[in-house]
């Protein structure tokens, strides 16, 4: 029962953040896009502005995963 | 879980050892491969491995100009913005290049190797592991840029307090330093859980590693990931004291 509570909690929290850093990455990528197509000489500028972005909004859905992993493994106890 | 083996492990300070040897095997690596540049200095034809320090401290310079235009800030911060960026960047793929561990029967309990936690990792026991790869390791890190942006608002009271008149401020007090050090954590432990993972995969016939093709892009994920988690680590660090740095040219 408390196992498959861990696996239910680890679902949701993966399954949510997964969503919403995909949006993120998406909106990131896409204004990056936008901005090259404006601006083809400014591409390098961007890109790297646009990894800095990807990078933080990756952040959230990768604590996440680091913290299922923690629950699912570590049987609740690993933290 | 892997496991671990700590110092004083039933206080409430008890120390992983691994973290703390591969931190300073980190460093070593860093110091060493620093040192090589400067061991055959030459200012008028710079060649091989000097040019690619100059280039790595060329581009630190044009990260920290790009968030605070401001020279006298830029000359402060330097040394220790460069020197986090190196660290975390040579830890970060300490782990990814070798993870050692030993298979071990018997717990040894005054190193803190119980018999439940050998359950757990299946008796493995980590000798060599990415130093990022630990919450305190990374949590610390982001608690001593937290306390160095602080010193640097108290330069000029004034502004520093008028900042705190926006609750969201107050907010991100706290979840600046805590995202600022879980999300290192977290794609480092993320990364290394997942090798570790696909390492178990069964062998076909004994001679079809079925994980393999999976274990290939993987890594070449992790890499990708172990550098520009040290990038954004580095950014993040310059505009959190830039953010403070009234006296420097800096402010919100």
């Amino acid at each position: 029962m408390i196992q498959a509570l861990y696996a239910i909690a680890a679902a949701l929290m993966l399954g949510l953040s997964a969503a919403g850093g995909a949006i993120g990455d998406g909106m990131v990528l896409s204004k990056y896009v936008e901005g090259v197509s404006r601006q083809p000489e400014a591409r390098g500028q961007i890109l790297g502005s646009a990894f800095i972005g990807v990078g933080i909004v990756e952040g959230i859905p990768v604590i996440a995963l680091a913290l299922g992993l923690v629950l699912l493994l570590g049987k609740g106890g690993g933290l | 879980m892997i496991a671990f083996p700590y110092l004083f492990p039933n206080s409430l300070f008890k120390i992983n050892i691994v973290t703390i040897v591969m931190i300073f095997v980190a460093g070593l690596v860093a110091l060493f491969l620093l040192r090589l540049a400067t061991s055959r200095l030459d200012m008028r034809h710079p060649k091989g491995w000097q040019n690619v320090v100059e280039w790595s401290m060329e581009f630190t310079r044009t990260m920290v100009g790009d968030i605070v235009p401001s020279e006298r800030f830029i000359s402060w911060i330097m040394p220790l913005s460069f020197t986090v960026l190196i660290f975390i960047f040579v830890a970060n793929w300490l782990g990814l290049i070798a993870t050692v561990s030993i298979h071990l029967s018997q717990p040894i309990p005054w190193l803190g190797i119980t018999s439940s936690a050998l359950k757990a990792s299946n008796g493995e026991v980590a000798l060599f592991d990415s130093p990022t790869a630990n919450l305190s390791m990374t949590l610390g890190l982001s608690v001593m840029v937290w306390l160095i942006s602080h010193y640097q608002g108290w330069h000029r009271p004034k502004q520093y307090f008028k900042a705190y008149l926006n609750p969201i401020h107050v907010l991100e007090e706290i979840t600046n330093p805590l995202t600022h050090g879980m999300r290192l954590y977290g794609n480092i432990f993320a990364g290394e859980v997942l090798i570790g993972a696909i390492l178990t995969m069964p062998v076909l016939f004994h001679f079809v590693p079925t994980g393999l093709p999976l274990l290939i892009v993987w890594l070449l994920y992790s890499g990708f990931v172990a550098s520009v988690q040290a990038y954004v680590f580095a950014v993040l660090m310059v505009l959190y004291i830039g953010m403070k740095s009234y006296h420097m040219g800096g402010g919100h």
